[in-house]
């Protein structure tokens, strides 16, 4: 369960270009749900999507997720949590080139000492899972956008969280690799997994896999749009 | 002397502790004022931000202040050569009405910011800062202090003069007791060793249960955390008083010669920095083992204080046990061999 209370978020407070980009929202996303942030550029979905994801503190408010208040805590304590709990997929995959797609599929396993035969192992499973386990020694520079993608996704389920946060997922997509995403998100909500995609792509809002859609506008949550 | 090199020294690390303090006090103020973790409001999430940042300044100040205490006694043994009659960082420190102030004031905020140090340790083993009220409040005893640390420095160093004849060894080489200007000589050295005894064995006993107490079964009354920090005050104050009156004649090899600071010199090996490392290692983590004792009911403590109970309680016996040995040591040997050879 992720809860938002009353936040608010604020960039350059008090400064000649200071942004109020969020402004008291409160959002509820129940386990196992599939939810969908619309709104037009600018209109602060990517910043509720990083409180959401604990990667930014609210100016005020609070960000709960399975009860825990996570984005208030102190650092070395959030990047354990965050780690355990939340996977991200990027608006633009935030891969590291000069790295194979193994490589940048188990990066979030280095932190946790596991062994390299176990890293692997992990990731064939999730490759096979999302079919690029035939690029798996390719470096990314090499490989196409929905294989960017897809090697995003692996990364981002690495470590098996209970939380996706996907920002603009499709933003760099065809339709149907776009599809293809969609169907992903299909598989990992049949596995119990929480989803939460900021996009305003119709392809994503429309699909029957998501649960909700929310509209925001001007920092605002202004409702649901079923 | 306010220009020399020891004294330039002394200063700036008083100066970074003072304004390292300053920022701690500036953010304390507002904790103890505001400070509310339940809350999600702007000002709480903003002293969330800042509280670590300033607790790792004011950290950062105090373990130079710790260092300092040793500065202040290498620098008053470096002043004793430029004294006129100062043999040592006695005649250095007695020079004028300040340095002993000095010195002791030191000691004071040394023990204190050591416990601030620890207090914050445990602070920030949990995630929601359990005693960060606790250590601002202390801040702001220690805070007072030095201040009063500085101000005695500065009286100290000002008022050194190089021309006015000090006297301090022609008294601590007396063999009367308490006939003069002796730092640390009160008592005659038998009671002192009775009464010493006595702390350092209920000292021991009381910390080795501590060490052992495990706190799944009953809980261990605060009184009892109280009073093993002050048993290891006595502990300590007895230990200056013991090395001063009791040890370091057989270290000297002269009846009269009873000296806390010449023990740091070559002559004699330099055995007075190890002694005085066990001696303040012990006591620096016997009052550890205090303060986890009394964390560990605070929500989110009881692991990382019990933890660091079991570990700093081992450790202090370990260091005692070591200090105790070494003040024995040359009066065993004495004793066993009749005399020096």
């Amino acid at each position: 369960m992720i809860t938002l209370d009353s936040v608010d978020k604020w960039y350059n407070r008090a400064a000649a270009n200071e942004v109020h980009a969020l402004k008291d929202i409160s959002l509820q996303v129940s386990d196992n749900e599939v939810v969908c942030i619309q709104g037009p550029s600018g209109s602060g979905k990517s910043t509720l999507l990083s409180i959401l994801g604990c990667l930014f503190v609210p100016t005020s408010g609070q960000a709960i997720i399975n009860g825990k208040p996570l984005s208030r805590l102190p650092d070395r304590f959030l990047t354990l949590y965050r780690r355990e709990a939340i996977g991200f997929i990027f608006q633009r995959f935030h891969l590291v080139s000069g790295l194979s797609v193994m490589a940048n599929i188990t990066l979030p396993l280095l932190p946790l000492g596991m062994s390299v035969p176990e890293r692997q192992q992990r990731a064939e499973q999730l490759m096979k899972k999302l079919s690029i386990t035939h690029r798996k020694h390719f470096d990314i520079s090499n490989i196409s956008g929905g294989e960017l993608q897809r090697t995003a996704i692996a990364r981002a389920l690495i470590n098996d969280p209970p939380i996706i946060v996907a920002d603009e997922p499709t933003a760099h997509l065809d339709e149907q690799l776009s599809n293809e995403f969609m169907s992903i998100v299909g598989g990992l909500k049949a596995d119990g997994k929480t989803i939460v995609i900021a996009s305003h792509d119709p392809l994503v809002s429309d699909h029957k896999v998501v649960d909700r859609c929310l509209l925001m506008r001007d920092g605002r949550l202004e409702g649901a749009k079923e | 002397m306010l220009t020399d090199a020891w004294s330039i020294g002394l200063l700036s690390c008083s100066t970074v502790t003072l304004f390292l303090s300053i920022v701690g006090v500036k953010t304390g103020w507002r904790i103890l004022r505001s400070w509310d973790i339940g809350s999600g409001s702007e000002l709480q999430i903003r002293l969330e931000e800042e509280v670590y940042l300033s607790a790792v300044l004011v950290e950062f100040g105090f373990a130079i202040q710790l260092l300092s205490v040793l500065m202040l006694v290498l620098a008053a043994d470096y002043f004793s050569k430029i004294l006129v009659g100062a043999m040592c960082a006695t005649g250095a420190l007695t020079a004028n009405s300040y340095g002993v102030p000095a010195l002791i004031i030191k000691l004071i905020s040394l023990f204190l910011s050591a416990a601030w140090i620890v207090c914050h340790k445990l602070d920030i083993s949990s995630e929601y800062y359990p005693l960060v009220k606790v250590k601002y409040l202390l801040l702001f005893f220690i805070f007072p202090l030095l201040i009063l640390d500085s101000t005695l420095l500065v009286l100290y160093l000002y008022n050194l003069e190089p021309d006015i004849i000090t006297s301090c060894c022609g008294v601590l080489f007396s063999s009367q007791i308490n006939d003069g200007y002796n730092l640390f000589a009160i008592m005659p050295s038998s009671d002192l060793l009775v009464i010493y005894g006595v702390v350092a064995m209920v000292l021991a006993v009381v910390s080795f249960k501590l060490s052992q107490y495990r706190n799944d079964t009953d809980a261990v009354p605060a009184s009892i955390s109280w009073i093993s920090i002050g048993l290891w005050l006595v502990f300590y104050f007895f230990s200056l008083l013991v090395i001063t009156i009791f040890t370091s004649p057989y270290i000297y090899a002269m009846p009269h010669h009873r000296c806390p600071f010449d023990l740091l010199k070559s002559p004699y090996l330099f055995i007075g920095y190890p002694l005085y490392f066990f001696l303040h290692g012990a006591v620096i983590t016997g009052i550890t083992t205090g303060i986890a004792m009394l964390s560990e009911c605070r929500s989110g403590l009881a692991l990382p204080a019990a933890r660091l109970r079991l570990w700093s309680g081992r450790l202090s016996l370990i260091f005692m046990a070591v200090f105790l040995l070494m003040v024995i040591y040359h009066p065993l040997i004495y004793q066993f061999r009749g005399g020096e050879g």
